[in-house]
């Protein structure tokens, strides 16, 4: 008893003093958390101000967390853990009954990898936002007989209707879909990316991230293009030449991060095109608007701490201004959310100028002036449902807000 | 600083362990203890530091005074300074804790629009006067010598162990002890043991049932229906426990580890029979506290009914009022004073002719009932969740479970279950008996101190929130 007393103490007591020497004093401090897109907090030196503010002991406390040894590894143990304890708790395994894993996160057990925010259901500020919505497009076009109105959506899991029977509610989703789709006049194009069933979902759409990928963005250019035919006769689209894959990181979406739900993540594909030659403006600036090159190039350090999706294909922007060199006679203005990054150069390959503005960083934007100093001839909006539908800085008159 | 962080367990434990152990002198490691206890409770409130050391040097100084005029057979003189001695407690206590209270119920009351204070409470405040009180009134009474050392007093006073979250250690438990202990390594091997258990409850059992409670309690209208009502309070009911027991098990454990022994605060009070039971197991430091030096001070029973009805009143407001200053902790100790008055009266010759599982099932919806008193802060909110838990809201389909994520949690709901009778302290006793079994608990126990570990790295964890899509 004697002996193993002092076994336990001695592994205790040691453990625990050389544990904390070597996060205080051993090892090197790490500076970026990449899963957590931030910067680690480091060890200070007290100072009097601090301490009496206070600073310096919340930050030892934060540092003793970030500095800790091997702290994805304890972090990464966690979240298989409660992985572990949803797998078990789940119900019937081949339903769609939602179950809450995050901050607006949620899993079905029919395929827990996919990750979704909660559907749709009856809102009647969304109902009214809709409404709104088509009727102020339908308003700009009757303003602007010469010029050809376009409406894109692309899709998001959380307006499907595939949740309803086994959670026992009825989805809005698709109801607000059927209202835009007959709510528009001739003048304006209505089309959506819709994947009709859940495999095909799969085939288009991230697990841990609302937005489209690669194969789903072609998919959407397509249907894009299928619109711009009514005035323009046949538009071949571009077709992928090549596919690569990015085996060195994982990507882990915006569902992925807001819920920590570590053991599910992407692979981060995308799409070669041979496309005609483009120059990029990003607010004014001639600079180019991805990063593609530097992820090709394994040049990918200083992104990690960034959302790759973002990063890679190309942040959101004021105004981004694509400029080819085809004399087409045609520009195009785009509204457009973050679904647009990875799809922008693809129709911009087109139009002479494609303009993408993104009203909600964008506030000044001046749609009638702008509609002359570019000589626009097709307007578009392209945004997922929540732009569309609940977003004012979408709108353009002056009675927004009101 | 808490015990269940990172930077006690890898920087504030190892320190202090070193510095006291490397001291041969008894003096030298009150004074270590003294030192860094008043260095922990700086932690979270530098500021606060001078009121510990007022408290320290001003009960050193009274109750030197009420020794001396003790001694110099001078009653007038020695209540004079007894009565000081109080009041300075007192003062601190009130001024901190029951300002707002106060002119809160004032405003209420009269329709005035005095402004709140917004005093930060400082830590342990409750914990360490009633602690205080028990050296003060105890010396008045002569039954302990007064502490002539002030290094003493003070380690005694600001013995981190127990300084923020008790149990309430009497002067009397420890005064021996504070001036002659002798630490042995059985001694520091079971304190390590005893506060790895509280570690375990308090990171790894009521943190996570916590979440289940939190995520109920903050449902509204009606989303909180019969099954999920339930389901909360019985969260609640095993996060109050394990929090509170875990963190005297901590306390104790780390008291141990230098050589104190403290008294045990909890006995599974969730096996209780009644609530007069219940009470002889929660929280025992604070129901003895109140035994000793309120209720048996006013008479106890050995007075007119009347009066001892209000002896035990009295013992029950003060109990709610030291629980916190809003009106829902008073109803709690008062709901408990009724039910203690109805047993003493009859209800307990009754039970006593009932089924045992019919006396625990009485004991713990009391319980647990009074819990809803506890966690709700305002009278609608309590009779929400009361009307709830009686199924005035309907109730709940088992979809509704998945929608608030805490469905997974439940097996975290059958441990606590397990853990709050004594089965678990059982096997792990006759574990710790043996020699085999015995490496086997040690293991258990390094095993439940990673583990806590891992959640404790966890709760840094700050996932992005992409808010622009």
């Amino acid at each position: 008893m004697q002996r193993r007393n002092l076994l336990f103490s001695l592994i205790f007591s040691l453990g625990i003093t050389l544990v904390g020497t070597y996060i205080v004093l051993i090892k090197p401090p790490t500076h970026r958390i990449a899963m957590e897109l931030r910067n680690a907090q480091v060890f200070i030196e007290p100072t009097v101000e601090n301490v009496q503010e206070g600073y310096f002991q919340t930050s030892v406390e934060d540092a003793f967390s970030d500095q800790f040894i091997k702290r994805s590894i304890f972090i990464e143990m966690y979240y298989r853990f409660e992985h572990f304890l949803y797998n078990l708790s789940l119900p019937n395994k081949e339903d769609y009954t939602l179950v809450k894993i995050g901050n607006d996160v949620f899993t079905f057990p029919v395929n827990e990898d996919y990750l979704t925010g909660y559907p749709l259901i009856k809102n009647e500020g969304q109902k009214k936002g809709v409404e709104r919505f088509i009727d102020h497009v339908n308003e700009m076009a009757e303003a602007h007989p010469n010029l050809h109105f376009y409406v894109f959506k692309p899709f998001r899991i959380n307006e499907s209707n595939w949740f309803d029977e086994d959670n026992g509610f009825t989805s809005y989703g698709q109801i607000y879909r059927n209202m835009m789709i007959e709510g528009f006049s001739d003048e304006v194009i209505y089309s959506d990316n819709q994947p009709e069933t859940f495999e095909e979902y799969k085939e288009e759409y991230y697990k841990t991230d609302p937005h489209w990928n690669a194969y789903g963005t072609f998919e959407g250019y397509k249907d894009i293009l299928k619109m711009f035919e009514n005035h323009y006769g046949e538009m071949v689209p571009y077709e992928p030449v090549s596919e690569f894959c990015f085996e060195n990181f994982n990507f882990y979406g915006q569902y992925g991060r807001n819920s920590a739900y570590l053991t599910s993540c992407d692979k981060f594909c995308d799409l070669n095109y041979d496309l005609p030659e483009y120059k990029t403006y990003v607010n004014g600036k001639e600079e180019r608007y991805d990063r593609k090159e530097e992820f090709k190039n394994n040049q990918m350090e200083e992104f990690y701490w960034n959302y790759i999706y973002s990063v890679y294909h190309g942040n959101d922007e004021a105004e981004v201004i694509f400029e080819t060199n085809q004399n087409t006679g045609r520009n195009l203005l785009v509204f457009v959310d973050s679904y647009s990054s990875p799809i922008k150069h693809l129709i911009a390959a087109h139009f002479d100028k494609t303009y993408y503005i993104d009203p909600r960083i964008n506030p000044g934007f001046d749609f009638e002036s702008y509609l002359v100093e570019n000589e626009i001839t097709d307007v578009m909006w392209m945004g997922f449902y929540g732009s569309l539908y609940t977003d004012e800085s979408y709108i353009f008159d002056d009675e927004k807000g009101e | 600083m808490v015990f269940s962080s990172l930077t006690f367990l890898f920087g504030f434990l190892p320190l202090v362990l070193i510095c006291y152990f490397i001291i041969p002198n008894l003096t030298y490691r009150n004074l270590v203890l003294l030192v860094f206890s008043l260095a922990f409770y700086a932690w979270g409130e530098p500021k606060y530091i001078i009121l510990m050391l007022i408290s320290i040097i001003g009960n050193y100084v009274l109750a030197l005074f009420v020794d001396f005029y003790n001694k110099k057979g001078n009653q007038k003189l020695k209540v004079l300074f007894f009565l000081l001695d109080v009041l300075l407690n007192l003062g601190f206590l009130g001024y901190f804790k029951y300002t707002d209270f106060m002119i809160g119920n004032i405003n209420a009351l009269f329709g005035s629009n005095i402004p709140l204070m917004k005093i930060a409470l400082p830590i342990g405040i409750s914990f360490y006067t009633f602690q205080i009180f028990s050296y003060v009134i105890d010396v008045y009474k002569g039954s302990v010598k007064v502490q002539k050392n002030p290094l003493t007093l003070g380690t005694y006073i600001a013995l981190f162990p127990q300084l923020i979250a008790g149990p309430i250690v009497r002067y009397e438990t420890v005064e021996e002890e504070l001036s002659n202990r002798k630490e042995t390594f059985h001694d520091f091997a079971e304190g390590i043991r005893r506060f790895l258990i509280g570690l375990g409850k308090k990171v790894i059992i009521s943190n996570q049932v916590g979440l289940i409670a939190d995520t109920i309690f903050a449902l509204e209208g009606e989303s909180l229906g019969l099954s999920l009502a339930w389901v909360g309070i019985l969260a609640y009911t095993f996060q109050i426990y394990f929090d509170f027991s875990g963190y005297s098990d901590m306390a104790i454990g780390l008291g141990r580890m230098f050589g104190f022994n403290f008294l045990e605060n909890f006995n599974y009070p969730y096996i209780a029979n009644s609530i007069t039971d219940f009470w002889r197991r929660w929280h025992i430091s604070l129901s003895t506290w109140f035994r000793d030096y309120v209720y048996i001070p006013l008479g106890g029973n050995r007075v007119s009914k009347l009066r001892w009805y209000f002896n035990i009143f009295a013992v029950w407001f003060l109990t709610g009022m030291w629980h916190g200053a809003t009106w829902n902790y008073i109803l709690w100790g008062l709901y408990f004073c009724v039910i203690l008055v109805l047993e003493k009266m009859f209800l307990l010759k009754v039970l006593n002719k009932c089924p045992g599982v019919l006396r625990h099932i009485y004991a713990l919806l009391l319980i647990i009932f009074g819990w809803v008193i506890f966690r709700c802060e305002d009278l609608t909110q309590i009779s929400y969740y009361l009307n709830a838990l009686l199924g005035a809201n309907g109730n709940n389909t088992i979809r509704a479970f998945y929608n608030i994520s805490v469905a997974h949690l439940w097996p975290y709901l059958v441990l606590a279950a397990i853990g709050s009778t004594p089965l678990m302290g059982k096997i792990l006793k006759w574990m710790n008996k043996n020699a085999f079994t015995g490496i086997l608990y040690d293991l258990f126990l390094l095993g439940v101190f990673f583990v806590s570990v891992m959640f404790l790295v966890n709760n840094s964890f700050n996932p992005f929130i992409y808010f622009r899509f």
